[in-house]
């Protein structure tokens, strides 16, 4: 009995052994994992705490994500505009590619120079911004012809068509460019201006965007003023519209809205870079509603590791919208295009 | 009929030290070269960091063997958007867009705002102040141009052979560089 005694004594001192250097060992990684990923010390005033920033609301979200996700295939994706037959245009490295609906690429359009953005006139021709001039191709989405350069340091980053006018905003020179469809320079504007009370569009990044709307007004994104301005296709400054802010109807960071498009019921998205956010407002300003946050894009906001000076700055939004409202975003960072549809309501 | 070779010559106790010794001295000599060698190359390099790689952590305010960090912000003038709402300046929701201690994002108020013309205001870096926490380099670099920027100030640095800075660095930001070229400058394309 007493040597059945002694002998479970040992087993259980030889456990506890065992038990206490099994977690001794557990503790120590747990201590190095954390270690390994500890914070600086610094206390919370030396904190720059993104989450918070990056919350927003689920009641103001309005679309839902189709499953659809168009892969560009561009190391650097830049622009997407949406032509009157759905088909979807990206525009980046050196071409422009066609993508049907479903994502399928149909063709590529080529021609020298990198590639910024690409809008469609109604008679299906293609206007390509080439960074200091414009490329047209013909409705067979041939290289019709090259339009002059504006100079080399114009960076044309948006272009809008009507049946008679291009207007191609020019971050370069801070200004907007009204062409014929000849390729003749018919004005530009944009400079601050007493007569007009306008204070002079401000491009600190090459983000600087434009669109057509519905009332026969352009809305030239002002990145500098965290607004967008409202011209006619003359140049007259007619209003501004939007308000620098971190709050949802806001815009936040620098050069935002960083992109524009046009809703069929005359309203506007817009896209912002850093904080990423695609909201609705209405065709008046008044903000209406969020389309998808950083989570609902599936980008980080945390700052990341760059292999390059150009990765680290690309991590910007376009967005465009087809004749049924859906809203496709270029996730410029991943080349990516996400589709988002206007949430069904049982009302 | 064939005589087998012997393989080889049994080696003696002699033999063994003698070869074990030449042996010795020419790993001494190896590793006295390379040693002589580090010691030149590392005289003629310095530590620095990788802007496109920091993730502004924080560590190099508090890592540094220095009472204060030689790392510092810098700020590139040719990327600095100078916007009026700078997010490397003012704390998210501020109260005003002024020089207001209360608007301020640096919490020893390192960042100098200078009005220049509207709407462009012009922000510089007072290094008395900067204890390179990152925190203006991180709110720059998620909202802004990214134009600030932590660099290891030479003329603080005492480039220690271990780095403490760079042996906490979770990103491996930190690197040696050619002292001739001792800054990593973010530049424009």
């Amino acid at each position: 009995m007493r040597n059945m005694t002694g002998a479970t004594k040992s087993e259980v001192l030889i456990g506890l052994v065992i038990a206490g250097a099994i977690g001794v060992g557990v503790w120590s990684l747990v201590l190095i994992e954390h270690k390994d990923q500890a914070s600086s010390g610094l206390g919370a005033a030396y904190q720059y705490d993104v989450s918070s920033l990056a919350y927003i609301d689920p009641d103001l979200i309005l679309y839902d994500a189709l499953p659809l996700v168009i892969e560009t295939g561009y190391l650097n994706a830049r622009s997407v505009c949406v032509d009157h037959r759905g088909q979807v245009f990206v525009a980046g490295d050196q071409t422009v590619r066609v993508f049907k609906q479903d994502g399928n690429l149909i063709r590529t359009l080529m021609s020298p120079g990198p590639s910024y953005c690409v809008t469609v006139a109604p008679d299906d021709r293609v206007f390509v911004g080439k960074k200091d001039h414009v490329d047209v191709f013909g409705p067979d989405y041939k290289l019709e012809t090259a339009w002059p350069s504006l100079g080399q340091d114009a960076v044309i980053t948006s272009l809008a068509v009507t049946g008679t006018q291009v207007f191609a905003a020019d971050a370069g020179h801070r200004e907007v460019v009204v062409y014929d469809l000849t390729g003749q320079v018919v004005t530009r504007f944009g400079q601050a201006s007493d007569d007009q009370g306008f204070d002079g569009i401000i491009v600190p990044s090459a983000y600087f965007d434009l669109v057509l709307s519905q009332d026969g007004l352009l809305r030239v994104v002002n990145p500098g003023r965290l607004r967008v301005d409202a011209f006619t296709p003359e140049g007259q400054y007619e209003f501004p519209w939007g308000k620098p802010g971190n709050d949802i109807a806001g815009f936040c960071g620098c050069c935002n809205p960083c992109a524009l498009a046009v809703l069929p019921d005359g309203g506007f998205v817009t896209a912002e870079k850093g904080l990423m956010r695609v909201k609705v407002y209405n065709s008046d300003g008044g903000f209406e509603g969020v389309v998808a946050g950083p989570v609902e894009l599936q980008v980080r906001i945390e700052p990341k590791i760059c292999r390059t000076p150009d990765e680290c700055r690309a991590n910007a939004l376009d967005v465009a919208v087809d004749q049924a409202g859906d809203i496709y975003v270029l996730d410029t960072e991943h080349a990516q295009i996400r589709v988002f549809s206007k949430r069904k309501t049982n009302d | 009929m064939t005589q087998d070779k012997p393989d080889k010559e049994p080696m003696g106790r002699r033999k063994f030290l003698k070869e074990g010794m030449w042996g010795a001295c020419l790993a001494g000599l190896g590793a006295t070269a390379g040693l002589t060698a580090r010691h030149e190359s590392h005289a003629n390099l310095v530590w620095q960091i990788d802007p496109q790689v920091c993730i502004q952590c924080g560590k190099c305010a508090t890592h540094c063997v220095l009472d204060e960090s030689a790392v510092k912000c810098v700020q590139s003038y040719a990327i600095c958007g100078y916007c009026d709402l700078c997010y490397g300046y003012l704390k998210p929701e501020p109260p005003a867009l002024d020089t207001g201690a209360e608007n301020e994002l640096c919490p020893t108020g390192a960042i100098i705002r200078t009005f220049v013309e509207d709407p462009y205001f012009d922000y510089t870096i007072d290094e008395s102040l900067c204890i390179g926490c990152a925190k203006c380099v991180k709110a720059c670099a998620i909202n802004g141009n990214g134009s600030l920027y932590l660099q290891v100030r030479h003329d603080r640095c005492v480039n220690c052979n271990e780095c403490s800075i760079a042996a906490a660095c979770p990103s491996g930001a930190f690197k040696r560089v050619s002292a001739a070229q001792p800054y990593l400058l973010k530049e424009m394309e």
